[in-house]
């Protein structure tokens, strides 16, 4: 008797999770994203429960997927007919999603909701080809440089680098007593290839590609970025050539370095993890080169990227960026990761909903900061309006990062190290 | 004849004892029927979810697929060429040997010393038999968030406890220099299996005789040569095996490595499922990855069996 | 014999020695989950939390859903177990004791089903499933954890059954009894701690599988727990508190597991004669 029980009780857990719910006749959608951490997940539960509520016909539901697996698992899914009806992507991911031919044109829709909020180039550019839009951008991600106030005042220093020369003496007296100058990453991640990226755009170097696709990586500029990177490794944790995402923040929250180039997450993290008083954590643009140089940082913008074929599915799907895109919804989102994630409309960033995050109140000089330098960011493959469907093997693979490794590891010249990576990229777009 | 409850039963005395009480099946072909019902469930599975999926792969080696569902075409073996041509694949054959070997030296010490433990008999031993293998029931992706956290640099406890013990003055950058990297990777996956080596080693020691020992004593052999001639011997089976199916996981480890250092730094730990992993999805290029893996299930191939000839211990 | 002081004091510092290196990695991390982020990543580690807090589980259970993907964890393992249980004990007797024609080389062969590259064939079992609907499913899960366990089963019980004397058999067989109910009533019992053995590896194996579940499973409710704490490490960012608390917890019920059962494990595998 208590067998059977038992076993009627699994196989009633079994089936409840087997059987997909048929009872209404509602639109069904099914949101991807891949901003794991449970806070983010929270607000936009929070968010998609109002917006179910106020859309009857309509039921959204999330599920979040992973930023390490989902190259491999949404072509898979979406090949098997259990792919998500809006994905949320970077532009790298959507040029990989692309070749799947799933991905639907909005660019009506862009146009429609340009009119109305006022898209940021640098939002939409990356996600124009072919005449077409692929994907409504929902939020930015930028750099900025970071520092410990407290540290800078220990060592004498009056104000925040302007120039990467002026980070580089800054490191050199900010290194001592078992604290680093600056912490950068050099592992073989996307962590790198951003960060790189914000020297390479200051370097002017950002173009990889020339205008008919070929690889230009391979150019004085870049081999400047690169010998200023490495050589600010020096004043770096030794173990930056494997830090996974969270590690520099990690070691700049504990004091372990004085210097960071990061995105504005940190508006959300720094009291919880460092412990330290506001006032402790500074901010300043992206430095650039004292000659020749251009301002500039990586930005990224994800897109809400439509994937169903089906009309009915596409209209509700739009309702629902529509809805997103809303000013008293869109601070909320925004604020899933308060300062991580920007508005890319003109109209964003005037957003009350927005600005109101207590994270963001404490250091407004940064939140203003975080909206100006999004205006000089970029991002390889997307520079100069270029849309180089080609980058999706080059970032996928890191080949950016590997040029850090080849100098810091492999002790290769900055220039042979850069001539290698322009190979790389040549043989990965093959 | 007597009724029997069991159904197998009644089929087996109708068969047997047949119309006119003379076999129309030997009890030999019977079994022969009744064994390939029972191993059939096993075979099936094995061919449907392992075997076919080895052929698609073949099949997909042959074209230029770059991303699932994207349209590719027949490319004959210009996949193959490439592989064999690469220099990049070799090297990661290169690094999969050190890992192998590194991964048997390291595990089978330990393991063997483990095991030579578990064999006293006083109260801890009893127990450690048991909780030996907790490093083994624990996923995966927790062996790598612990280890990453102990060989951390700036706040990993091992580093700390090294300076604080003179043994080293400055923190080692365990998986941000290239040889370290490699020594760290395999600490973690030894750390990870050598419990249940050790607990099969233990386990076939157990089984050794306790008067071959006494005889030994007698004979006034010391602990070494004991263990030289009466345990090593009688475990020698055991330890061939383990060292095969040790040696075919320990090639195919895909997870703690790349969940830990994603094959870097500088691909010092980019071994072959490593490689394969990156050309196919992080490179786009699953029919090259699909041909790789063809030609390292090859490699593996002639690996065991070499293994196999040298290794083999002597029938008695 | 007697144990001279020298002798004794060394053997304690072995057993210093392996108990520090399988409860000391734990250790660290459970002890780390009760502390808070900032303590965490102080540069100098504290070895007991100076402050002990429950807020890193806390959240866990408020704000993920760790509880789910313990289920789905559980059931996919207890599914695991019983099928790769009963496919392989019968499968070990077809081919160690009634050898069917290919025995022999059934038994060797099985252990090269190891050669396959796990990363690869992800591909092909995905488009497999996707065939028949069983992708995004704790069934399709079940399918290939099947696959990758039995072959390791079979090997081990081929010790079992050969340490069960072939008289039993061949006494049954002059009293009548068919090759099935000789199974039943002869080998089942006899096999008893074996299969306590090959029952435990199915279900760790299928506990600790990362790879096949983070390509199969697609929605949040059917994620299993290694799925589960890998999306603690998240984008940008690591909450380490939650971190750490979601390893000691994908831990927990597996040492629970052992601590219950485990004897029966390693009995099975010191009574069993196990032979390469």
């Amino acid at each position: 008797m208590k067998k059977l029980r038992l076993a009627t009780a699994v196989a009633a857990i079994v089936f409840s999770i087997a059987t997909p719910s048929f009872a209404q006749q509602k639109t069904e959608l099914v949101f991807w994203h891949q901003e794991s951490p449970p806070n983010r997940v929270e607000a936009y539960q929070k968010l998609i429960d109002k917006f179910n509520a106020a859309n009857p016909t309509i039921e959204v539901r999330q599920e979040v997927q992973d930023w390490g697996t989902i190259f491999q698992v949404a072509p898979a899914a979406i090949g098997s007919g259990t792919g998500p009806d809006i994905l949320m992507a970077m532009p790298e991911l959507g040029t990989y999603l692309r070749a799947t031919g799933a991905v639907q044109p909005v660019s009506d829709f862009v146009k429609e909701l340009d009119g109305q909020y006022h898209f940021l180039a640098a939002a939409t550019d990356p996600y124009h080809d072919g005449g077409q839009y692929w994907g409504v951008p929902l939020w930015g991600m930028v750099q900025l440089l970071w520092y410990r106030k407290s540290a800078f005042e220990e060592a004498k220093i009056t104000k925040a680098p302007a120039t990467w020369e002026e980070v580089a003496e800054d490191a050199a007296k900010l290194t001592k007593g078992g604290r680093y100058g600056i912490t950068l990453p050099a592992s073989k991640t996307t962590a790198t290839d951003q960060t790189f990226f914000s020297f390479l755009k200051t370097y002017k170097g950002e173009n990889l590609f020339d205008a008919d696709g070929k690889i230009i990586f391979d150019n004085p500029n870049a081999v400047r970025a690169v010998t200023t990177y490495t050589d600010l490794l020096k004043y770096a944790a030794p173990d930056s050539t494997n830090y996974a995402w969270g590690e520099p923040e990690a070691a700049f929250n504990s004091g372990a370095a004085a210097m960071l180039i990061d995105k504005g997450i940190m508006l959300s993290i720094f009291l919880k993890d460092s412990g330290a008083p506001a006032e402790d954590l500074g901010c300043a643009p992206i430095p650039e080169p004292a000659e020749g140089g251009q301002p500039g940082s990586h930005y990224a913008s994800n897109a809400a990227m439509i994937l169903t074929k089906d009309p009915a599915k596409q209209e509700a799907a739009k309702t629902f960026i529509r809805f997103l895109l809303q000013p008293d919804n869109y601070g909320p989102l925004l604020n899933a990761e308060p300062g991580l994630f920007l508005p890319v409309t003109a109209d964003g960033f005037k957003l009350a909903s927005w600005l109101a995050d207590p994270a963001l109140t404490k250091w407004p000089e940064c939140t203003a900061l975080l909206a100006k330098q999004s205006e000089s960011g970029g991002l390889y493959g997307f520079t100069g309006g270029m849309y180089q469907i080609n980058i999706g093997p080059i970032a996928g693979q890191n080949i950016i990062a590997q040029v850090i490794q080849k100098v810091v590891i492999d002790h290769a010249s900055p220039k042979d190290a850069v001539a290698w990576g322009a190979d790389q990229m040549r043989a990965a777009i093959k | 004849m007597v009724m029997l409850e069991h159904s197998g039963q009644f089929l087996y005395a109708d068969l047997v004892s047949g119309g006119a009480n003379r076999p129309i099946w030997s009890r030999k072909q019977i079994e022969q029927v009744i064994g390939y019902i029972l191993v059939a469930p096993l075979l099936c599975w094995m061919l449907v979810v392992l075997i076919y999926p080895i052929f698609s792969l073949l099949a997909l080696s042959l074209t230029n697929t770059r991303i699932i569902g994207a349209p590719a075409s027949f490319i004959a073996a210009e996949n193959y060429v490439a592989t064999l041509q690469s220099a990049p694949f070799w090297a990661s054959v290169a690094r999969s040997l050190v890992w192998l070997l590194g991964n048997i030296f390291l595990g089978t010490v330990v393991a063997l010393a483990a095991a030579l433990l578990l064999r006293q008999s006083w109260l801890l031993a009893r127990h450690a038999r048991v909780w030996i293998l907790l490093p083994w029931v624990i996923p995966t992706v927790a062996v790598s968030v612990i280890w990453q956290w102990m060989l951390n640099t700036n706040y990993g406890v091992i580093n700390i406890a090294l300076q604080h013990l003179a043994i080293t003055s400055a923190p080692l950058n365990i998986f941000g220099s290239r040889q370290l990297a490699m020594v760290g990777v395999i600490v973690a996956n030894t750390w990870h299996w050598f419990p249940l080596s050790a607990v099969v080693m233990f386990g076939a020691m157990h089984n050794i005789p306790a008067d071959l020992y006494e005889a030994a004593q007698i004979d006034g052999a010391n602990s070494w040569q004991q263990f030289r001639h009466i345990t090593l011997p009688s475990i020698e089976k055991v330890l061939f095996a383990l060292g095969l199916v040790g040696g075919l996981w320990t090639l195919n480890v895909f997870d703690t490595i790349y969940l830990i250092t994603r094959g870097g730094p500088s691909d010092a730990t980019q071994t072959l499922p490593v490689l394969i992993y990156d050309t196919a999805f992080k490179g786009q290029r699953i029919g090259l990855a699909a041909a790789m893996s063809v030609v390292a299930i090859c490699l593996l191939a002639a690996l065991a069996t070499l293994y196999a000839r040298i290794a083999a211990p002597k029938e008695e | 014999m007697t144990i001279s002081p020298l002798n004794a004091l060394l053997r304690w510092v072995v057993w210093a020695a392996l108990v520090f290196l399988v409860v000391g990695p734990i250790y660290w991390v459970v002890s780390a989950s009760f502390k808070e982020t900032a303590e965490i990543i102080r540069p100098v580690p504290t070895l007991w939390p100076h402050r002990v807090v429950f807020e890193n589980y806390a959240y866990l259970f408020t704000s993920t859903k760790y509880p789910r993907y313990l289920l789905n964890s559980l059931i996919v393992a207890a599914a695991t177990m019983m099928v790769t249980t009963a496919i392989t004990t019968i499968a070990g007797y077809a081919i160690y004791r009634l050898r069917v024609w290919g025995a022999d080389w059934m038994s060797r062969a099985i252990l090269l089903i190891y050669l396959a590259p796990t990363t690869l064939l992800l591909v092909p079992i995905y488009s497999l499933l996707a065939a028949v609907g069983l992708v995004n499913t704790l069934a399709g899960l079940v399918i290939v954890n099947v696959a990758f366990a039995s072959p390791f089963c079979v090997w081990l019980l081929r010790g079992f059954y050969e340490a069960i004397p072939i008289s039993l058999h061949e006494a049954a067989e002059v009293d009548g009894a068919g090759p099935m109910t000789i199974f039943w009533r002869i080998y089942l019992p006899l096999l008893a701690p074996g299969i306590g053995t090959i029952v435990l590896y199915a279900f760790i194996y299928s506990w600790t599988e990362f790879a096949f579940a983070s390509q199969l499973i697609v929605t949040d409710g059917l994620k299993t727990l290694p799925m589960g704490l890998g999306a603690l490490v998240g984008s940008y960012y690591i909450n380490w508190g939650l971190l750490m608390a979601g390893a000691s917890l994908a831990t927990l019920p597996a040492v629970l597991l052992f601590a219950i059962v485990g004897r029966y494990f390693v009995r099975g595998l010191t009574s069993g004669a196990v032979i390469g």
